[in-house]
Order: C-alpha cells, then sequence, then structure tokens
C-alpha cells in the first residue's frame, strides 16, 4: 500500500510521474540552503578548519614527519626549530607529529561520542515525542535531570566506573549528549507528528515503526545536524578535558588533552609542550561551532533574518 | 507568588530523587566487584568481604537502593575509606572552595560580559564590537585548563604578579576565577548583545528617544531592563556548569574544592566519596537552577502566570 510522501523526504511509493524528482519539493530547498551557506563567510572558515584536520586525522601516518611514539633521549625538551617546526616533548617525541596523530584520536571520539548521543538521543526523542501521554512524561523527566547534571561530573561519573581509555571516554562523552539530542528531536517530533502527512500515513496503516523512520525522522533530521556539530566540538573538549585530569586516553596514543596534561610539568621553562596542543584543541573546536552556527543560521529562518542583521 | 514557590519548591523534591537514582545506578554499573576495585587487585579474600558487607554490596540491589535513599535522607552518604571520616563531613569541608570560585567566576563573567555586550550592542559594528566579539568566540572554543596554563605562564611565571596555585586571599583566587569566567563571559557577552540588538530596535525604544531622554537614561533604564532577564536566565542556567566547570580548574591551580576531592577520589578508587561528590554538584546544580525560576518569575511577572 502506497503512502503519501513527506515533505522534504523521497518516498519510493509515491513517485511523481516520470520519476525525474525524486526529492520534491526538498530539492529547490537544499540549494537555497547551499547557496545561503555558500555565502556565510564564518560558516566556510568551520567548514575548511574541520576538513583541513579531517584531512590530517586521515592521512597522519603518511604525512607526519615522525614516527609520533619514537622517543629521542638525546633531543627532548626541544623548542621548535626546523627540523622540529613544534618542537619536542620530555621524552623527545615530535610534538607535530603527535598533534597530528592526536587529531585522529579527537575526530574518532567525537564521532563514536556523537554517534552514541545520537542513536540514543534521537531514538529516546522520537519515541518520546510520538507516544505522548506518560511515556512522553517519565521519560522528558529523567532526560531533563540528566541534562541537570553538570557535563563533565556525569562524564568523570561514567569513566570512574569503567577502566579508563578510548573507549570509556567515547561512552561518557556520549552519553552526555544524550538529553540534548532526546530533547531536540522530541520538540520537533512533537510538532511534526500533528502534520496531515502523518496522519494519511497512519490511516493507510502504517505501524509506528515506520511513521517514525520514515516519515517522522527524515523531517526532523534539520535541527540535528547542526546540534551534530555543535556537539562534535563539545565532545572534544570533554574528551580533552578528562584527558588532562589523567582519566581518558591513556599513553602513549597521542591525545591533546593528554599532551596538555604531560607538558604542564614544563610549562615553566617550555610552554611549546602545552601551547601547540591547547592552539589544536581550540582551533578544532573554532571549526565546529563555526560550521555548526553556520547550518543553524542556514537552515533556520529566525536566526538567518538575525545573522543578516548582524545579531 | 507563594504558589508558585510552593509547586516549584514541591517539583524539585522528584527531580532530585530522579538525580540521585541516575548516579546510584551508574556506580552499581561498575564492571567486576566494586568491593575488589576498592580493595586492590592483591587483598586477601576476607578482606574484600569485609569491604563488600560494610558497603553494604551483598545484598540485593533494591535492598542496596532503599539503603541508600535513607542514608541520603539522614544525611549519610557513607564514609571514605581514603579519610575514613564521614563523605559529608569532608565535602562540606570542600565546599566552600568550590563556592568561593564559581561565584567569583560568575561576578567576573557579570561584570565584564555584560558591560562588553552593552558596548558592542551600542556600538554596534565597531572595531570594539568585532574585538569583543571576536573574543566571544575564543572564550567558547578555548579549553579552561589551557587558558589557565597560558595565565600562569604570563602573569605568574612571566611577570610574578599573582601566585600560580593555592588558597588564601584574593591574590590567589584572580587566576582561577578569570579562568573559570572565560566562556561564561563569552556566553554572556554574546547573549547581552544579541538581546540589546533586538530591544533597541522595539516601538518602546523609539518612544524613550522620542521624549527626549538621555542615551544613559534609554540604554539602562529601559533597553537593559527587557534585554538583561534572557542574560540572567543563561547565565543562571549555565551556574550549575560552571560549577562542573571548576574541577578542571581546581586541578590546574590546586585549588583545595570539590573538584579536586573527585579526581584524588577516583585515583584513590574511593567510590562512595566520588558517589558522593557527584549527588551534592548535582544537588546544587538543582538548587540553583530553581533560584533562577524564581528569580526570573520574580523579573517577568509572565512566567509564574503563565
Amino acid at each position: 500500500m502506497g503512502e503519501p510522501a513527506s515533505p522534504g523526504h523521497r518516498s519510493d511509493t509515491a513517485k511523481p510521474a516520470g520519476g525525474k524528482a525524486r526529492g520534491g519539493a526538498s530539492e529547490p530547498r537544499y540549494t537555497a540552503w547551499l547557496v545561503i551557506f555558500g555565502r556565510n563567510r564564518m560558516a566556510l572558515t568551520g567548514l575548511v578548519l574541520v576538513l583541513l584536520f579531517l584531512t590530517l586525522a586521515i592521512f597522519a601516518p603518511w604525512l607526519a614527519p615522525y614516527d609520533s611514539q619514537a622517543q629521542d633521549l638525546s633531543s627532548t625538551v626541544r623548542p621548535p626549530s626546523l627540523a622540529h617546526p613544534f618542537g619536542t616533548d620530555d621524552v623527545g617525541r615530535d610534538i607535530l607529529s603527535r598533534i597530528m596523530l592526536g587529531a585522529r584520536t579527537s575526530f574518532l571520539i567525537a564521532v563514536m561520542a556523537v554517534g552514541i548521543g545520537l542513536l540514543a538521543g534521537v531514538s529516546i526523542g522520537l519515541i518520546s515525542g510520538y507516544c505522548g501521554g506518560t511515556t512522553d512524561l517519565f521519560v522528558m523527566r529523567i532526560v531533563e535531570v540528566l541534562q541537570t547534571i553538570p557535563t563533565i561530573v556525569l562524564a568523570i561519573a561514567i569513566v570512574s566506573v569503567l577502566q579508563t581509555g578510548i573507549v570509556s571516554v567515547m561512552i561518557a562523552v556520549g552519553v552526555t549528549g544524550i538529553p540534548v539530542y532526546a530533547r531536540l528531536t522530541r520538540g520537533t517530533t512533537l510538532g511534526l507528528k500533528e502534520m496531515e502527512y502523518v496522519s494519511a500515513a497512519r490511516c493507510l496503516g502504517a505501524k509506528a515503526g515506520r511513521i517514525l523512520w520514515r516519515h517522522l525522522l527524515p523531517n526532523a533530521l534539520a535541527p540535528i545536524i547542526v546540534q551534530t556539530s555543535l556537539g562534535a566540538g563539545q565532545a572534544i573538549l570533554v574528551a580533552a578535558a578528562l584527558s588532562f585530569l589523567g582519566l581518558g586516553v591513556q599513553p602513549p596514543t597521542p591525545e591533546w588533552g593528554a599532551m596538555l596534561s604531560r607538558g604542564r610539568t614544563y610549562v615553566t621553562f617550555a610552554p611549546h609542550l602545552v601551547a601547540f596542543p591547547g592552539l589544536a584543541i581550540a582551533a578544532l573546536v573554532l571549526g565546529f561551532n563555526l560550521l555548526g552556527d553556520g547550518l543553524r543560521d542556514t537552515i533556520d529562518p529566525r536566526t538567518r533574518r538575525l545573522t543578516e542583521k548582524g545579531i | 507568588m507563594v504558589k508558585y514557590l510552593l509547586r516549584r519548591l514541591l517539583l524539585i523534591l522528584p527531580t532530585v530523587w530522579i538525580a540521585v537514582t541516575i548516579i546510584f545506578v551508574i556506580f552499581r554499573l561498575v564492571p567486576g566487584d566494586p568491593a575488589e576495585l576498592i580493595a586492590g587487585e592483591m587483598a586477601p579474600r576476607e578482606v574484600v568481604q569485609a569491604i563488600r558487607a560494610q558497603m553494604g554490596l551483598d545484598q540485593p540491589m533494591h535492598i542496596q537502593y532503599v539503603r541508600y535513599l535513607g542514608g541520603l535522607l539522614r544525611g549519610d552518604l557513607g564514609v571514605s575509606k581514603v579519610y575514613g571520616a564521614r563523605v559529608l563531613d569532608q565535602l562540606l569541608l570542600r565546599f566552600p572552595a568550590t563556592l568561593e570560585l564559581a561565584i567569583a567566576a560568575m561576578l567576573i563573567a557579570f561584570i565584564v560580559g555584560l558591560t562588553a555586550g552593552i558596548i558592542s550592542a551600542t556600538r554596534y559594528n565597531s572595531l570594539f564590537d568585532y574585538l569583543s566579539m571576536l573574543g566571544a568566540i575564543a572564550g567558547v572554543c578555548v579549553p579552561a585548563f589551557w587558558l589557565g596554563l597560558m595565565l600562569i605562564l604570563f602573569f605568574s611565571v612571566g611577570l610574578g604578579w599573582l601566585p600560580s596555585t593555592g588558597r588564601g586571599g584574593l591574590r590567589t583566587l584572580v587566576l582561577p576565577a578569570v579562568t573559570l569566567s572565560a566562556y561564561q563571559m563569552a556566553v554572556i557577552a554574546r547573549m547581552t548583545r544579541s538581546s540589546m540588538l533586538e530591544v533597541i530596535q522595539q516601538d518602546y525604544i523609539r518612544t524613550a528617544r522620542a521624549k527626549g531622554l538621555t542615551e544613559w537614561a534609554v540604554i539602562y533604564g529601559h533597553a537593559l531592563k527587557n534585554a538583561f532577564i534572557p542574560t540572567v536566565t543563561i547565565a543562571g542556567l549555565q551556574f550549575g556548569f560552571l560549577l562542573g566547570g571548576s574541577i578542571v580548574v581546581e586541578s590546574v591551580f590546586a585549588w583545595p574544592g570539590l573538584g579536586s576531592l573527585m579526581i584524588d577520589s577516583i585515583r584513590h578508587r574511593d567510590y562512595t566519596m566520588v558517589q558522593g561528590t557527584a549527588v551534592l554538584y548535582t544537588t546544587v546544580c538543582l538548587l540553583i537552577n530553581l533560584l533562577v525560576d524564581l528569580v526570573y518569575s520574580a523579573l517577568d511577572p509572565r512566567v509564574r502566570y503563565g
């Protein structure tokens, strides 16, 4: 049985004649978004920064001038030079190479943590918003309380009961992101479930799972995508903080927060040990934040108007 | 107002209950036996069993939960294995230091953020506007622990003006408080600027100007009063996160607060203390949120009648 196509999402059961415009009315919207995004210089700067670090993360083993874990005890805590543009650390490892490899760790954590938050948060938000009633009241109360617990306290609590390491960091940071995605998705779902195409799908006998997956989720995606970018920046900051506190990624894995933590001992006479990893964190978080802000301005007409006015 | 206050106070109880239940569940998810983790790998079996019995871990989960809640109601958060004292006593000992740091940071964030936001809005698109918004963007991206280390490097090591660690008087408070305030400052500055820019386009501002009021009276008497509400809300709600952020800042500046206690306790596998710290942080955050709601309702009557 065919179902009506929901806006912004193609339907394989309700194809327009000729089959050309599978995306239907959504294609002009995406093109308009692309144009608006392309005009936003801050957003483009964010995109370039993120892509730059992504390239570093992917190709780090080939781009890095030295082995990131190779120690050279004859040249420890060296200041920046031509041979080592960012200097060397306390056991003679090249800091530039470690920052490049650290980008890979940070991206891995960000992707996995955001993935955990997305998967759990979006599922909770969709079900809660669609079911409504007692389920919604109960689930959202827990989500609200979870959001009240400071992110870092929750992350520390989770990491403290798991074994320290990269997987624990991903889980801890991921869990802290769940409430944001859940509330966002629930809010959008509440509005969408009253739309006519959802009622039509229900009348045609579509099951709840299908309505959620095929009709509500695709149309709730825009604000979620925006939050994904902002959430990735937040995830990198929290993960770096955990590593800085000695509760995150463990040595010898190169990670920016852990590099800072190790370098703080030498900060008085070798500031480059902490300066460069800190700048790397700030630059990548800045990239994700600018990209997220840009996406929000592109997708949300209200904030776009404010941005155009310079607000 | 009294009815609203009572309703909000009653609502806080189930919220605190859910929060402590979440924390209880997290700490019961410890893979393996928490008693073994506390006792250490080489500990004899008898010692592990004694710890298990002492912590009530030999009881079924629901009994542990009821005992835990009962203890909380009596103010009993357990006994720390490291300090050999009641967890609550240790928390109350350290809490003033964290509160002092958080309040100082909030004050700095408010004064600097609000001023920067107002000037940016009134001198919209000026050099000051660009610079302060650049600073605001940096404020939310720069990790606090890195900023702290850079401030130590500059003001303590380089200039020798301020001490880098410890707690004792105003001089030791400056660097950690400024570090902790950076994020809040950025958020408040951005929020104030955008609220002010929206407010100063309203008709009543035009009317105030048309009446012949001075620019000072228009901005501070009319615009700021209305732009203040969202700023207070955001700043207040962020106070809890500022408390959380203090954990990292305390670690950088060896500040003897709750954050340092929490990290030390994790290193010593003192889970009772870690759990107690998490409960205190969360309860304080919830209470602050309640306070913000009340302030908000006092500032904007539409909230309590809505």
